[in-house]
């Protein structure tokens, strides 16, 4: 399968005081990220998830290497042309006093619009489509800061269907959902045949839904690979801290990561 | 969102009904006392009520369309400044524009004394000056914070005032008179040629705004969402700040400053219409142009032989407007 994007040698960092000492948020990261698949972003707090996710999105740069997208330099695109294939849902999203969910969802249209151009029918199609998606369609006149907090992630995931873009970034999208919609969510990710990249802090959820699973530890990468692959439970101990059980599941064959409280492993 | 936001075609086709019979109305009011038929055949220009035509014409009607662009531009300034920095309280003249042009006219009160058009083109500078400090400030080092950018209109305003009342405190007794037009504002210098000076730029600014709707709407979201969205906030933020602020320098070095009407009338329009910038900024260029006209009319007739600076009543309706809405809120 081709590469949608190609990291070579990557580094991120950030000026982390006045005094202007930089914090290096990522570390010489290169990898090829196959497009069309669901790849998951796994690691500790702190590991460079979402910088990483930030930066495949195109900002900031990199302060070192190199990121390709589709074969070319991430930073040749125009941010129109960037927005038409690359979907960024970051993990703060505040809510939007006002607006109506068919509203919000409508801003995906954005990067396909020209200046004077209206809304037509197609638009307003795709809007609905992707509502109905996200199971928000019979909620689509309600204001979005009514949403609780599962149903906002839910409608912001509809904006980026919306707009069309062949990847998706999306950073904790599991976040604030119930068990119900965390798993809902994951199949529709599956089924819309899109390069999914996301960071997810549920490893049982990435194990069973995602390709490929991509692990990170303070800015570096760790593991790449199948769930098979990168689940080894002396790795995930070290990166994690914590004494951990990789087993299989009896009936379904999913991966399950078991983490054992300090204490009781003593 | 509100009551009327789905069907705000038709809101907004009442508004310009409204404005359309205010106009008309606007046309009768003054110390000239004018019938329906004398108005109407001064409309027409054919010669019949020369002294009516000219009232009309070289009157009432330059002054009644600079009260129309003057409250347009200016409460779609203020829309566009408050969607753009996810700020409600966000104001043109949070630049330090009147400071600015009461200090450019303050200076060439003084140099050039008795120049009207100098005065004028002295606030305009005046007002300029101001804008670049601030987006100097605000926009130095790389950075830009919408919260630094409003901060440093506030403190570039009380610089500026200084100066101007430094100069005035040592000037001659009466220069402080001739300043006051740009501190309180008033449309009693309107023409055709100041219409012609404030027209365009306002109405460029409604046309960008228009074209750029669906921006205004992502620059709700954080910045983040917005460069997803294929927009350079940083940008964008800019262009609309440096547009707005070219907008009201031109209206206050015409018409002097008259505050509260792009806080005013944008958050009045976003109760009736809602938040997304389409209705915003229509709403708000009928409403401020409906608004400013009366205002203006209340200026011009409550008093028998004096104006009342514009000013004056916008800061009286948009004060109690506000603490309305904060017991409201409360």
């Amino acid at each position: 399968m081709s590469a949608i994007f190609t990291l070579d040698q990557v580094s991120l960092s950030y000026p982390s005081s006045s005094h202007g000492a930089a914090s290096l948020v990522l570390q010489g990261i290169s990898c090829s990220l196959p497009a069309g698949e669901l790849i998951g972003i796994i690691g500790p707090n702190g590991a460079g998830k979402s910088s990483l996710l930030s930066l495949l999105s195109g900002c900031p740069a990199p302060s070192h290497g190199k990121v390709q997208f589709a074969g070319k330099p991430l930073h040749s695109y125009p941010p129109r042309q960037l927005a038409q294939q690359l979907a960024f849902l970051p993990q703060h999203n505040p809510p939007l006093p006002g607006l109506s969910c068919y509203q919000v969802a409508a801003m995906g249209l954005l990067p396909h619009k020209h200046w004077f151009e209206a809304d037509n029918d197609h638009d307003r199609q795709q809007v609905e489509l992707a509502l109905q998606h996200t199971g928000l369609l019979a909620k689509q006149q309600q204001r979005s800061d009514t949403l609780s907090g599962g149903e906002w992630q839910r409608l912001t995931l509809a904006r980026a269907l919306v707009q069309q873009a062949r990847v998706l970034l999306l950073d904790e999208p599991t976040n604030h959902l119930d068990v119900k919609y965390q798993h809902q969510l994951l199949q529709l990710l599956l089924s819309l045949n899109k390069t999914v990249i996301c960071a997810l802090h549920d490893l049982n959820l990435a194990a069973r839904y995602c390709h490929k699973l991509l692990l990170l530890q303070q800015g570096q990468l760790k593991a790449f690979g199948s769930a098979e692959q990168v689940l080894q439970p002396a790795l995930l101990s070290e990166v994690f801290e914590l004494p951990v059980e990789v087993s299989r599941h009896p009936q379904y064959g999913w991966w399950q990561v078991n983490f054992i409280s300090p204490q009781v492993a003593k | 969102m509100s009551r009327w936001a789905g069907q705000y075609p038709l809101a907004l086709a009442v508004l310009a009904s409204l404005l359309l019979g205010s106009v008309l109305v606007s046309l009768l009011l003054g110390s000239a006392d004018l019938s329906w038929p004398v108005l109407f055949a001064a409309l027409q220009l054919n010669g019949e009520q020369p002294l009516a035509e000219t009232i009309i014409w070289q009157l009432r009607l330059p002054r009644i369309l600079t009260a129309l662009l003057v409250g347009a531009g200016l409460a779609v300034s203020g829309a566009v400044l408050q969607n753009a920095s996810r700020n409600p309280l966000a104001d043109p003249y949070l630049f330090g524009l009147m400071a600015g042009a009461a200090l450019g006219a303050t200076i060439v009160s003084i140099v050039l004394p008795e120049q009207q058009l100098s005065m004028a083109l002295g606030a305009f500078a005046g007002a300029m000056l101001a804008i670049a400090l601030v987006l100097a400030v605000a926009f130095g080092q790389g950075r830009q914070r919408i919260e630094v950018t409003l901060l440093a209109g506030v403190a570039v305003s009380f610089m500026l005032s200084a100066i101007s009342s430094f100069i005035l405190y040592f000037a001659e007794p009466f220069a402080a008179n001739k300043v006051i037009f740009w501190l309180m504002g008033s449309l009693s210098r309107s023409s055709w040629q100041s219409l012609t000076l404030i027209a365009p730029p306002v109405m460029a600014l409604l046309l960008l705004a228009v074209a750029l709707r669906r921006q205004l709407d992502a620059l709700l979201l954080s910045d983040t969402s917005a460069r997803s969205l294929g927009i350079r906030p940083q940008r964008l933020r800019l262009l609309l700040l440096i547009s707005t602020a070219l907008v009201s320098a031109v209206i206050v070095s015409q018409c002097g400053g008259i505050a509260f009407v792009g806080l005013l009338v944008p958050h009045m329009v976003r109760a009736l219409f809602g938040v997304t910038a389409l209705p915003l900024l229509l709403g708000s260029a009928l409403l401020g142009a409906c608004f400013m006209l009366w205002v203006d009319n209340l200026a011009r007739s409550v008093l028998a032989q004096q104006e009342i600076p514009l000013g004056v009543i916008t800061s009286v309706i948009g004060s109690i407007f506000f603490l309305m809405l904060l017991r409201r809120r409360l």
